[in-house]
């Protein structure tokens, strides 16, 4: 485990603009800074088309900004190979985003395939993804996704991001489409993985809940904008903006 | 890893496919002369006539192009060179090449004004006639005939909303045909449709029509109970059919000159109707009909034997279906389709594929797919004879064939490729798949189902359309339904459609397993 004495992923003063069909320049993202630290999760909060997904995109190179610098560990985005980038940051989408072609193990084993693993090193690492996950591979490595539960398809998605072993994860609304028994059970099972793992994770959702349970710090997002960024503690308490006292205020009640 | 095992044996397929269609390419280019006519059976007749004769009093090969479909066809073909010359009537010559619309019915005028326009223009000469004048004729039905009191085409008029006419194509359209017809007589016929020569006989004789045109030396007319009319205005112009030969040809084989001139004021109309039908009416052979005219005339020895004169009557249709010609017909019917959905396959997959990344050229490419699609395919066949290195047979079929395969292929490959779902795609690219690694390991397996759907579309639509690459000497199966056609034998005619439609059926049943089983489970 190395920690860096730099944040781990930063983002200072970050735009991304887009130009909408009417030819109107559009702010996704508005000046974002950003530092998370090696082991941190960070949740992207805020209402939908706040800018928190556009933000998560610009760490991966799935968007490039239009200013500012993103820096992961250390390095300058814009100078790396968007391919070499993503691989070594472990991506999770709604609904897991399997592909329907392939069994559990082919989905999981892709990215190692395409690196050129060896046959029994991407064996080896499928049965240790899938038994973290406990989904014994005798089950349901031959599976289907179709023939998978939500739940089911989501921690192999989970599983497929962790292949190649990434110090960071991107996590897009992971656990959206979930019913809320299946949610709150992949969440205690995803708090488990984490702390026997030890990633540095930036998770999107649009749930305050989700973040407050989840979440080292949140970082509050209001029209491509940061309002704030703390502990569940700090916003609750301290809310820097009404918005911000606005949008946490139900939650001390129920959160844990 | 089943995909990737497949992927293998299909180059394996495609080169040894190319090279059986080479050995046959190559094969049509020895010392030869190539023989045409077009696809009724009088117009065979004399060029196998022609070609028995040259056979026996030269050393020339002659290469046998029979059954080149119509007027058009035929003469693209002589003015490229594909073949060396057809029989062609007068008649045609002056209104359909030269587009003459005088009426000049002295038939020598014709003969000197057309063989002193063709030299000039096209570089073809009319070599002398054979002695019968083929022209166009009326045909009614001997009873209505009898009932309504007509011989004339004059007694037509009256009688003209009532009276159904089948005309063939090519006389509905000809300015010597019907056009001319009803201009000079003032015919207006009400009841008309158009149909294909070779069947007009047959819906005649089972009183579905009442008039039909017909020429004046079909050996049908011996057969079937109708009435010739006269031609009271003398409007038919003469149709006195003469070997027409390219001048290059004549230049390089003078001798042939002579040799024709053998044949040259022999065959009377009598004659002709006789002939024709031997061959249409009693089953005789092509080639053993013109031994024998040729031996009793005495322009070829008694003693001479052709190779394959044993016959004189065709066999029944089971024989035919399971006869050996018939599984070489089918062979080179599969030769043609394998080979242009092959080449279809090779082009527009690739080429839907680069569709998705360039939208702007979508629309245009497949507007350009779909246009080729409507041209009706005799039109397209026809197309391909000019164009250098096609020409006629298997090049032109292929080509023809292969484009109408395109747009299938090519549309399923695109919205296949198209309709993947975006999130998918997202997926891959945010786990770091490159561009060429999303397109095979997720687009390609996603659309594989509707990219097979395609090919099984083009590869029946061939298998059809295949059968009428007979009309530009190709062969296949296309070739005994042309023939029956002509000979108005329904026997003939099945003994080529039951193969042709039960090769449809089998290879749609074949591409549906083999889509099946490379269809992942998971998309099932």
């Amino acid at each position: 485990m190395h920690r860096l004495l730099l944040p781990l992923i930063d983002l200072e003063q970050v735009s991304k603009t887009f130009v909408d069909p009417s030819a109107k320049v559009v702010r996704a993202v508005d000046r974002v800074s950003l530092h998370v630290e090696a082991g941190e999760r960070l949740c992207l909060v805020g209402t939908s088309g706040c800018g928190k997904t556009t933000t998560m995109r610009l760490i991966n190179r799935l968007l490039d900004a239009s200013e500012g610098r993103v820096r992961v560990a250390g390095e300058d985005v814009q100078a790396l190979d968007p391919i070499r980038l993503r691989r070594r940051i472990g991506f999770v989408v709604q609904r897991g985003g399997l592909f329907p072609h392939l069994t559990v193990t082919r989905n999981i084993e892709l990215l190692c395939e395409l690196e050129g693993w060896s046959r029994t090193r991407i064996n080896a690492r499928v049965e240790t993804l899938l038994d973290l996950l406990g989904l014994p591979r005798e089950a349901f490595g031959d599976r289907y996704p179709y023939e998978l539960s939500g739940g089911q398809q989501q921690r192999v998605g989970i599983a497929r991001a962790l292949a190649l072993d990434p110090q960071i994860v991107l996590m897009d609304e992971p656990f959206g489409a979930l019913d809320p028994i299946t949610r709150r059970e992949i969440h205690a099972e995803f708090l488990r993985l984490c702390r026997e793992l030890d990633k540095t994770i930036i998770l999107v959702t649009h749930d305050m809940h989700e973040a407050f349970k989840l979440g080292h710090r949140i970082a509050l997002m209001r029209d491509g904008r940061i309002e704030q960024v703390g502990t569940a503690k700090e916003l609750v308490e301290r809310p820097a903006t009404d918005f911000v006292r606005h949008f946490v205020r139900p939650e001390p009640l129920l959160a844990p | 890893m089943s995909i990737r095992q497949r992927n293998v044996r299909a180059p394996a397929l495609a080169v040894l496919l190319l090279g059986v269609f080479l050995c046959t390419v190559q094969s049509s280019y020895a010392a030869s002369i190539a023989i045409g006519s077009k696809n009724f059976t009088e117009s065979r007749l004399l060029a196998e006539i022609m070609a028995q004769l040259i056979e026996s009093r030269t050393d020339l090969e002659v290469d046998r192009r029979t059954n080149l479909g119509g007027t058009a066809l035929v003469f693209a073909a002589l003015r490229a060179g594909e073949i060396d010359l057809y029989p062609e009537y007068t008649g045609t010559g002056w209104a359909v090449q030269l587009g003459l619309t005088e009426k000049v019915n002295d038939p020598l005028r014709v003969f000197l004004r057309v063989s002193r326009e063709f030299r000039v223009r096209y570089g073809l000469t009319w070599l002398a006639p054979f002695g019968f004048n083929n022209t166009y004729a009326l045909a009614l039905d001997e009873a209505v005939a009898e009932r309504l009191g007509v011989s004339r085409i004059s007694d037509l008029l009256a009688q003209q909303e009532d009276i159904r006419a089948g005309l063939s194509h090519e006389f509905l359209n000809r300015e010597d045909g019907y056009p001319g017809l009803s201009r000079v007589y003032g015919l207006a016929l009400a009841k008309l449709s158009g149909m294909e020569h070779g069947l007009a006989y047959e819906a005649l004789a089972s009183g579905q029509l009442d008039l039909i045109d017909v020429y004046n030396t079909d050996g049908k007319l011996l057969r079937y109970k109708v009435r010739v009319l006269t031609d009271d205005r003398r409007f038919f112009p003469p149709y006195d059919a003469a070997p027409l030969i390219r001048q290059d040809t004549l230049a390089r084989y003078p001798v042939l000159e002579t040799v024709l001139g053998e044949l040259s004021f022999r065959i009377d109309d009598q004659t002709m109707r006789r002939l024709n039908y031997q061959v249409e009416v009693e089953g005789g052979e092509f080639a053993h009909v013109a031994r024998v005219y040729l031996q009793a005339s005495g322009l070829l020895d008694k003693a001479e034997q052709g190779p394959e004169d044993a016959r004189g009557a065709r066999p029944g249709l089971l024989a035919q279906i399971f006869s050996g010609k018939t599984l070489d017909l089918l062979f080179r019917h599969l030769l043609l389709t394998g080979l242009a959905v092959l080449l279809a396959i090779v082009f527009a997959v690739p080429l839907g594929i680069a569709l998705t990344r360039w939208e702007f050229l979508a629309g245009p490419a497949l507007g350009a797919a779909g246009i080729i699609q409507t041209i009706p395919s005799l039109a397209l066949l026809a197309f391909m004879i000019p164009i250098p290195f096609l020409g006629l047979g298997t090049p032109a079929a292929v080509a023809a064939l292969f484009l109408y395969a395109l747009l299938p292929i090519l549309r399923n490959t695109y919205t296949g490729i198209r309709d993947v779902d975006p999130e998918l795609i997202d997926a891959a690219r945010g786990m770091g798949l490159r561009d060429r690694e999303i397109l095979t390991r997720v687009q390609l397996p996603l659309s594989w189902r509707t990219i097979m759907a395609g090919i099984r579309t083009s590869t029946v639509i061939s298998v059809g359309v295949a059968t009428l690459a007979a009309f530009i000497g190709a062969g296949g199966l296309g070739d005994p339904i042309l023939t029956g056609l002509q000979l108005s034998d329904m026997q003939v005619v099945l003994s080529g459609a039951i193969p042709a439609a039960l090769l449809a059926i089998t290879i749609d049943f074949l591409l549906g397993r083999i889509e099946h089983r490379l269809v992942p489970r998971g998309l099932r």
